[in-house]
């Protein structure tokens, strides 16, 4: 099989799950009933040496609420000391001042908190967990104290839709840099809610128009987005890294066990870490191959968007349509407006 | 001497498969055919202020070689080591690339 010379060496990003234990049950979780035990500390950090070798520059730990893994800091610690640059995402509910001191220590590069309301009980009642807001705006805090650079990351859905950018003056207030916005993925209990929560086509469509135009008022935090269909917005100029999904071309996801994914989204496994070489399944997994090679399906098929949009978010698309290459089920391009 | 230094707040690598496909065809300029667009593969991946940057062959060579030790003529002595071209175009794309990089803040010539 012939290798892809366009595609990058290896992964930039490896988002790490070292465990799926949370001390919360969020209405739109990937991960809560995924049971994968965990690995020994020495293979833990045999994995560290083995990424930073490889030149993977960033380890995002993630999970599960990475706070609640018990070696976190030593983990974190050895990889920084590898030369990985570590951060993680949180939902903030133990990160106590003595826990941002740890962070600190460890070396993190920065840590990214989860706020998916600038209403506390919107927040709350979406995180299920009574007091979580207060102590995401505290664990902001505690970063701020300790020189730890923070982000806030948002799962944009039907119950912050409106009023999503009441979330920009909390980041100024908090000291958060950057403003995530994640678009609704549809696995796991985000599936299961989606009726719920997720937004119809025409209003994502709605959505981002009105966020680019926020963002390019805003100057004192950045704002951020993950949505290939962004594309679509009119006048938009994404300038992304890569056209389409980043998972796949710039990360990979890894689980507790060492398995490989695509991204946390995509739960397909396509080699272990420990088990078979990074390189083979970089460069020859078929899956990733399929990823990286889409075909436009349906409406996608001459859709002048296709060059950077590549079909929008490849886990959404696969999580709905059990497909890689149909048209993502939130673009609000309808084919007959487009052709006419 | 003015060395020449890449900005400390910088993440980057090498994308070594890239870069050793690059030099092989540059020593084997035949080659090109089998994928002519291999010369302008990025070998040197940069990420600053959450923009990432890819540098080809000789961009990449310029950067690897801005670690704060060599100053202009030093880097353009090493590149001549590297690509077949003479000093005085070598020396404008160097001076091209540095004022580019320099201007986005990437890179820094100083005493
Ligand atoms: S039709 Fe397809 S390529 Fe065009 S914007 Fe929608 S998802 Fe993207």
């Amino acid at each position: 099989m012939k290798r892809n010379d366009g595609l990058l060496s290896a992964p930039l990003t490896i988002n790490w799950s070292l465990s799926y234990d949370c001390n919360f049950s969020c209405s739109h979780c990937y991960s809560r009933d995924l049971g994968d035990g965990g690995l020994p500390r020495e293979e833990i950090f045999r994995i560290a040496d083995l990424l930073a070798a490889k030149g993977v520059m960033f380890v995002n730990f993630g999970g599960g609420e990475p706070l609640v893994y018990g070696n976190l800091f030593d983990v974190a610690a050895y990889a920084s000391g590898a030369g990985l640059k570590v951060t993680m995402n949180s939902n903030g509910f133990l990160l106590e001042r003595r826990a941002a001191a740890e962070i600190a220590r460890a070396g993190f590069h920065s840590v990214g908190i989860s706020i998916d309301s600038p209403v506390r009980e919107v927040h709350d009642r979406f995180r299920n967990m009574p007091g979580s807001f207060d102590r995401a705006l505290a664990a902001l805090d505690h970063l701020r104290e300790a020189g730890v650079p923070s982000t806030v990351s948002c799962v944009v859905n039907r119950l912050n839709v409106n009023n999503w950018d009441g979330m920009i003056a909390l980041c100024s207030d908090h000291g958060a840099e950057t403003l995530y916005l994640h678009n609704y993925k549809c696995t796991g209990m985000g599936l299961a809610n989606m009726g719920g929560l997720d937004l119809s086509p025409e209003e994502w469509g709605r959505f981002y128009a009105g966020a680019l135009e926020i963002q390019r008022a805003v100057n004192d935090i950045t704002i951020s987005f993950d949505d290939p269909i962004m594309a679509a917005v009119p006048g938009h100029d994404p300038r992304t890294a890569v056209p389409g999904s980043t998972c796949g071309k710039l990360s990979l996801h890894l689980k507790p066990n060492g398995d490989l994914t695509p991204c946390g989204f995509i739960p397909v496994v396509i080699g272990n870490i420990l088990e078979d070489e990074l390189d083979d399944i970089w460069f020859y997994s078929p899956v990733l191959q399929s990823m990286r090679a889409k075909t436009p399906q349906g409406k996608c098929d001459g859709c002048e968007s296709y060059k950077t949009c590549l079909g929008g978010c490849t886990a959404r698309v696969f999580a709905l349509t059990g497909t890689f290459d149909q048209p993502d089920p939130h673009c609000w391009i309808e084919e007959e407006d487009r052709d006419g | 001497m003015a060395v020449l230094t890449r900005a400390p707040s910088v993440q980057w690598r090498v994308e070594e498969h890239r870069e050793e496909k690059a030099l092989e065809v540059l020593a084997d300029p035949d080659r090109l055919g089998e994928d002519p667009d291999v010369m302008e593969l990025g070998t040197v991946t940069i990420l600053a202020g959450g923009v990432m940057h890819q540098l080809n062959l000789l961009g990449g060579r310029i950067w690897t070689l801005c670690d704060g030790t060599r100053d202009r003529a030093a880097v353009l002595d090493e590149l001549l080591g590297v690509f077949e071209v003479d000093r005085q175009t070598l020396s404008r794309d160097l001076d091209e690339f540095l004022a580019d990089m320099i201007g986005k803040g990437l890179i820094r010539e100083e005493e």
